[in-house]
């Protein structure tokens, strides 16, 4: 068991009051004394407790972190990043699933706050509820990662989807595809309607109509890329490329294809989408649209904190854009 | 569209704080509400616990006849318009006012309806494929107002949406957010600290301080015939004139008397000679606007009218009119005078009250007597 301040007292017959302002080098205290107890807690090794610090300083060094599942690889990415930049600045992430439930986010936050962690960053798809733009309004340190408000202005880190989709168009079309089929998320998900929209505007570029016939709504797993796939197998004018709307997707895609005896890129061409680490794993490699997930985790949690530390914050919007990465599965 | 009642409004912090007291107010169908008052009155929080983003400590709240005390926010069919809303840069106008009907999953053709419908609206159908960067101050706070919109709530709440934007832009704005209001006929929350929006915005005004409501009123009857010093001193710029003072009786006549000053009050003004006469040897407060002081060379009549010596301290030339700095007995008042007025700084001058539109304060409950 390591030494306390009260042994240091002890063994130096002064109060614990002058144990701890030496340690936490405030005035008050004679030097020669002073020496005497930091060679003390030196040469006993002692580690200040920080449960009891924090709980006298009525603040923790921890920050929450509020997202629907971490087991998702894309959130996973996001979490390491902001661990990263917590560990350096010498706090710990205490990471909330709440599997896009209200309730138990609502109870999350209160958990949080009772506990008084400095801050929390609230990453995710949905718009911010009332209870997060009221914390905002309040001033307590929050950045929303991917999430959007309608009613304020809370600091913010986005991916913009939009662009990412284009690009990926853009080059199947720059490569001589002109019937290029959608493998998309669900139709009423805003970042299948993002990616469908960036798909469109690259192909009136080109002045080519889209062709609804070319367009599967699905959900986002990879079963879902191999049956879409099939579908599209079924057409009189099959397609010569396609868009998987996220990497999983093109997983399924490049299986069935395979399974079809089709040769990747020669006869059909894949892009996908997030750059996961599926996406090296997978035979011929995937062309993609890169996320910056690092990237999102990271200057969501340099945003938090400067809010934490009192800093002006530079953007409080700050739109993040995707980069394709191209391989060779196109 | 709704009522919106607030019955016995308490608001009280888990530390012990009560921000707001027993606030009682009937907010009509399509009506344009707008709460003011100091910094720190608690109009603010007061909306917020409509919005549902406070708890309400004590008393009921209805949105329409139903009891909202306990319904979640997102349920309670409102719109929120703050001064800090969020336009993304990366999505264009269109976008900006559909992504919360999107992530609320509601069918596209209805999204494209409502956008279309807010753009027209609003006067920004030409503007849904811009990015925020190339829009104006004005234009942005439009398709924030529009955001707002396009959810088609029974109430809209706004905390001070004017208050971001310059002085010029602010009046242009409010003068579109009455016009806004005149053709969608939304039930309307308004809260500001600027009484000079409340007065040309509301159908009626609550006036608070210190988390209470002091009057609630239409904007003319709160300037005429307001109920307390605070009212009276908080509504109308240059301020209402304060001045303390005294009720005698002399022979048949009430003399309001104080350091600098002797006003008799007209024989004619009977109901006031009624209300008075319990005070006389009391202390009171005298209230007067400073556009009910003249220069006596341009009153036209004597009558309701009594005059007081003062010395002219600073002049304050308006274009249409002067301000005038007096000085009366030891306390300095404030007059808007003729611009023809030839008042010079240090003049020893009569000027004249308007007695008609005198107001008189209970010196200790500040409550007002006539």
């Amino acid at each position: 068991m390591s030494i306390t301040m009260k042994d240091i007292a002890a063994k130096l017959g002064v109060s614990e009051s002058t144990v701890s302002r030496a340690i936490n080098n405030k005035p008050g205290v004679g030097e020669d004394t002073k020496q005497k107890i930091l060679n003390l807690a030196r040469r006993y090794n002692y580690q200040p407790n920080l449960l009891a610090r924090n709980l006298a300083r009525q603040e923790s060094n921890m920050i929450g972190l509020i997202l629907p599942d971490i087991s998702s690889l894309f959130y996973s990415e996001v979490t390491r990043a902001i661990q990263d930049i917590a560990t350096k600045h010498g706090y710990q992430v205490m990471v909330c699933n709440t599997d896009s439930d209200e309730k138990r986010e609502s109870a999350y936050i209160e958990w949080l706050q009772g506990n008084k962690i400095a801050g929390i960053i609230f990453l995710g798809n949905g718009l911010a509820n009332n209870k997060i733009i009221n914390l905002g309004l309040s001033g307590y340190p929050i950045v929303l990662a991917n999430r959007l408000v309608e009613e304020v202005m809370l600091p913010s880190v986005i991916i913009d989807n939009n662009t990412g989709a284009f690009e990926a168009t853009k080059h199947l079309l720059e490569r001589g595809h002109k019937r290029i089929a959608l493998i998309n998320g669900p139709k009423d998900n805003l970042t299948a309607q993002n990616r469908f929209r960036g798909y469109r505007e690259a192909l009136k570029e080109y002045n080519l109509d889209y062709d609804p016939s070319l367009i599967i709504n699905k959900d986002w797993s990879r079963e879902c890329g191999y049956q879409g796939f099939l579908e599209l197998l079924n057409l009189e004018e099959p397609p010569t490329a396609i868009f998987a709307a996220n990497d999983l997707i093109a997983v399924g895609v490049i299986e069935a294809i395979k399974m079809g005896g089709y040769l990747i890129p020669e006869e059909i061409a894949v892009v996908g989408f997030e750059d996961t680490i599926v996406t090296s794993i997978i035979e011929p490699p995937l062309t993609t649209v890169a996320q910056p997930m690092y990237e999102l985790g990271a200057n969501s949690a340099k945003k938090l904190f400067s809010l934490i530390e009192d800093e002006d914050i530079e953007e409080n919007i700050e739109i993040l854009t995707s980069k394709l990465i191209v391989r060779k599965s196109t | 569209m709704a009522k919106v009642t607030l019955k016995n409004i308490d608001k009280i912090y888990p530390n012990g704080f009560q921000a707001v007291y027993d606030a009682n107010i009937e907010i009509q169908d399509k009506e344009f509400m707008v709460f003011v008052g100091p910094s720190g009155c608690a109009k603010s929080t007061t909306l917020r616990m409509v919005a549902g983003l406070e708890e309400i400590s004590g008393g009921e709240l209805y949105i329409g006849d139903k009891l909202v005390n306990d319904v979640a926010p997102k349920d309670r069919d409102i719109a929120m318009v703050f001064q800090n809303y969020a336009l993304y840069p990366h999505m264009n106008v269109y976008d900006n006012m559909a992504f919360g009907l999107k992530l609320r999953k509601f069918d596209s053709s209805e999204i494209d309806r409502r956008v279309k419908e807010a753009a027209r609206v609003l006067g920004i159908e030409t503007l849904l494929d811009r990015k925020p960067k190339e829009l104006s101050g004005g234009q942005r706070q439009r398709v924030a107002m529009g955001r707002a919109i396009v959810r088609e709530p029974k109430v809209f709440l706004m905390d001070e949406p004017l208050s971001n934007l310059d002085a010029k832009l602010r009046v242009q704005m409010r003068a579109e957010l009455s016009k806004l209001h005149e053709r969608l006929q939304t039930t309307t929350i308004y809260v500001t600290h600027d009484q000079v929006e409340a007065m040309t915005l509301a159908d009626r005004i609550v006036v608070m301080k210190d988390g209470v409501i002091q009057q609630i009123d239409d904007p003319i009857t709160l300037y005429n015939q307001p109920t307390n010093m605070f009212v009276a001193g908080f509504i109308g710029s240059p301020a209402m004139n304060f001045l303390d003072a005294k009720i005698e009786a002399r022979g048949d006549k009430l003399v309001l008397t104080g350091t600098g000053f002797d006003l008799t009050i007209p024989a004619k003004m009977s109901q006031a000679m009624k209300e008075l006469e319990t005070y006389v040897g009391k202390e009171v407060v005298f209230g007067i606007r400073p556009e009910d002081i003249m220069d006596p060379a341009f009153v036209e009549t004597n009558e309701n009218v009594d005059t007081v010596e003062a010395t002219v301290e600073v002049i304050e030339p308006m274009g249409s009119s002067i301000h005038l700095h007096l000085s009366v007995g030891e306390r300095t008042i404030v007059a808007i005078v003729d611009p023809q007025s030839e008042a010079k700084v240090g003049d020893v001058m009569k000027i004249a009250f308007d007695l008609k539109k005198m107001h008189i304060f209970d010196a200790e409950t500040e409550e007002a007597i006539i």
